[in-house]
């Protein structure tokens, strides 16, 4: 049973804050030291309940939250990034439930995760200009086409044919 | 005795074991067509829940001879139940242009019709399925209930009879 | 008099050929949906198959995105419900209620009592109406029409119940930030007293039709089987994790409304294949009619059901994070505000996502016929895989 001072004191190293707010145990950190930390988590926190990216307007914070089973209890892991070429290491290998997820925020915010294994876009089509959830995406209410590139599978069947 | 395309049915009651009726083709086709309605299976979104309630126990569309067909090859008629999004759209031009003429397009739904809840501010939606197949009848209603939908199969059905099958299949 | 004799003569069947070198390990790359009548919407899958085996499932998504998350940064807080009921069209109760619940947390405001109750009854009677839809076309997937006809007769009760609420059949709008839309009408409760009776029965009766089916065991017995490690590991949740031993389930571990005031159990399956997932989901039907029945008395009790909020709401700067349990699996609300009347963002955590991604896991070493059993097994929506 981990206790929140007890956490924070493992994992000073890699914190930048922590609090405590309405049970949830809320840690920030940066993009160094946030694979050591995640590292640290995995044993306790073994569920990947959710992972995201807020974009401020300044910059943008990518927020995930990790569940523990054993002791009902959730943790906020968030950091800021720079808006553009942001880079984050991957935590798919950690929890392999982030590999979708990961996908979800390159998609619509543009982060890369170095070290992921398939990172290509989810929601959107590969060619798709831009990252749509970026504030600066405007959307056009007049256009009235549905024009759009040409899309292939070829991303698909390049990773199939992989061995 | 003349016989019109609507007294089609009930002359072949009167008429038991055989005889002749003559009649326009044109009327025994469209008859044919009207009492077989074939939608291709192609649920999009919400309304598609609804295209199924349509389908089962309650509302019982199978009692006027629309049936699901499961590929465009057979079928001659799309019911566009739910939000087209960019990434669909050719898709569903693709399974138009497969299906066999003479063919007709429901867009089910404010989604379908003109973009629905979906219109503002969305980057990936079609705004009008209109503007990747032609649309011969519009259902508004986010979801439309099933009667709505029934309704306007039945108007359909009656807009075959205006309709000469023969050309169209000459095309 | 003997029988004929049949003697079948001699016959020198050709050797048949095997394929050898180069085509005895070749490999076909199938694509399926998003038109296919097994894949429940707009889904696509890219398969690599040995023969018939599989070697590889990349579901592709995004055919039904339409933006939600960015639709949602242009309205106010009130408006985002309806689009709420969008996401899992199957479930919109239980999506308004998610969304509800973190707004109210921002607000830190609650419903009254009354509403409450009447919340979880919602919840538990879609939460059925989900289970009846998937049962009736996971029926369908593997070739059985009656079920699907069955389910949906039931399915039509529940719907009679939420329109006398709400006045809709599907996206309901019925669960407000600070309550529900209005009291229950009159005579409701009898309404709701003889479905349960109904459901019962039909319970009974999808179970004589299904569960004892030679052939419907057949399909899924044994059939994608995940443990539950990986199970959590992938991030699955609701019956599809539950059905591999897991016990993981919000309404006791993150109790909220009147869950933490009813007694029920968690159901469970150890097989971790799709018969335990559809173990789950029947057991479930059995529980939420139970916990309906413990909930009616209190149904008596007058009261508000909808707390007084501003008409426009501005929460203050800060964020909130609430998870319920769907009938899918933790949907969570992540909803960012900076004061304005319009929130930053606001994240939907939705559970077929997380199921889908570990399809792959699960059809390893499977038949291309089971890949459809596996996928009704984990019971997708695709407006909420992509949003
Ligand atoms: S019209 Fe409404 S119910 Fe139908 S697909 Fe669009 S949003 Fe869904």
């Amino acid at each position: 049973m981990t206790t929140f001072a007890q956490l924070t004191h493992d994992q000073r190293a890699h914190l930048t804050g922590s609090e405590e707010a309405g049970g949830v145990w809320c840690l920030t950190t940066d993009p160094r030291k946030v694979r050591a930390l995640l590292e640290g988590l995995r044993p306790a926190f073994d569920y990947p309940e959710d992972l995201t990216c807020i974009d401020t307007g300044g910059e943008l914070r990518v927020f995930c939250r990790l569940w523990s089973t054993a002791q009902r209890q959730a943790v906020h892991v968030s950091l800021t990034i720079p808006r553009s070429r942001g880079h984050l290491p991957t935590a798919s290998d950690l929890w392999r439930g982030y590999e979708w997820q990961e996908r979800e925020v390159f998609d619509l915010f543009g982060v890369q995760f170095d070290g992921h294994p398939d990172l290509r876009r989810i929601l959107t089509w590969e060619g798709f200009p831009g990252h749509p959830l970026l504030k600066d995406f405007v959307v056009d209410n007049d256009d009235s086409s549905w024009e759009i590139p040409e899309q292939t599978d070829q991303e698909i069947i390049d990773l199939l044919s992989r061995e | 005795m003349g016989v019109t395309g609507d007294q089609i049915a009930a002359a072949c009651d009167k008429v038991p074991g055989g005889g002749y009726i003559l009649a326009r083709l044109d009327d025994v086709l469209n008859w044919a067509r009207e009492s077989s309605q074939w939608p291709v299976t192609f649920g999009l979104a919400c309304c598609a829940i609804e295209m199924m309630a349509t389908g089962a126990a309650h509302y019982d569309q199978d009692r006027l001879g629309i049936i699901y067909r499961a590929t465009p090859r057979q079928a001659d008629l799309m019911i566009v139940s739910g939000t087209v999004t960019k990434k669909m759209a050719p898709v569903l031009r693709r399974l138009y242009e497969q299906m066999p003429e003479p063919k007709y397009v429901i867009a089910m739904g404010n989604c379908a019709s003109g973009g629905g809840p979906y219109y503002y501010d969305s980057y990936n939606t079609v705004r009008g399925v209109d503007l990747v197949v032609p649309v011969d009848i519009y259902i508004s209603g986010c979801p439309p209930r099933p009667e709505q939908l029934l309704d306007a199969l039945i108007a359909l059905g009656q807009s075959y009879k205006k309709e000469h099958a023969l050309k169209l299949a000459r095309g | 008099m003997p029988l004929r004799d049949f003697r079948i003569p001699e016959f020198d069947a050709p050797e048949v050929q095997l394929p050898t070198g180069e085509l005895a390990h070749e490999t076909t790359i199938v694509s399926m949906g998003p038109q296919h009548p097994s894949t429940h919407g707009v889904l696509r899958l890219m398969l690599k198959l040995d023969g018939e085996s599989v070697l590889q499932v990349v579901p592709v998504i995004g055919y039904l995105h339409r933006g939600t998350e960015k639709i949602a940064e242009k309205r106010s807080y009130a408006m985002i419900v309806p689009y709420t009921d969008r996401l899992d069209y199957i479930s919109s109760m239980y999506m308004n209620l998610g969304y509800v619940r973190a707004v109210e947390g921002l607000l830190g405001i609650e419903a009254p009592p009354r509403a409450r109750v009447i919340r979880t009854i919602l919840g538990e009677l879609q939460r059925i109406a989900s289970h009846l839809v998937w049962l009736g076309t996971f029926g369908l997937d593997l070739g059985a029409w009656t079920a699907f006809i069955y389910c949906f007769r039931e399915r039509e009760l529940i719907l009679d119940l939420f329109e006398q609420i709400c006045g809709a059949r599907l996206t309901y709008n019925a669960i407000r930030i600070g309550g529900i839309v209005a009291d229950l009408p009159a005579g409701w409760e009898d309404g709701l007293r003889a479905y349960l009776t109904a459901q019962e029965q039909g319970l009974r009766d999808y179970e004589g039709l299904l569960t004892g089916n030679p052939v419907f065991r057949a399909r899924i017995e044994g059939i994608g089987v995940i443990s539950a490690a990986d199970a959590l590991n992938w991030g699955l949740s609701g019956p599809s994790l539950r059905g591999s031993g897991s016990t993981f389930d919000l309404r006791k571990d993150d109790p909220y409304e009147c869950y933490g005031e009813v007694d029920f159990h968690v159901a469970t399956a150890d097989s971790g294949d799709c018969l335990g997932r559809y173990e789950v989901r029947i057991q479930e039907m059995h529980e939420s009619l139970s916990i309906i029945r413990q909930l009616l008395p209190r149904l008596q009790e007058p009261g508000e059901v909808q707390t007084k909020v501003p008409r426009v709401l501005k929460p203050p700067a800060g964020e909130f994070y609430a998870h319920v349990e769907a009938p899918r699996g933790i949907f969570g609300v992540y909803v960012v505000s900076d004061g304005s009347a319009n929130p930053v963002r606001v994240r939907f955590r939705s559970p077929s996502f997380a199921n889908l991604s570990a399809l792959n896991t699960m059809c390893a070493g499977m038949k291309l016929a089971d890949v459809v059993a596996i996928l009704g097994s984990i019971d997708i929506v695709l407006g909420e895989v992509d949003r």
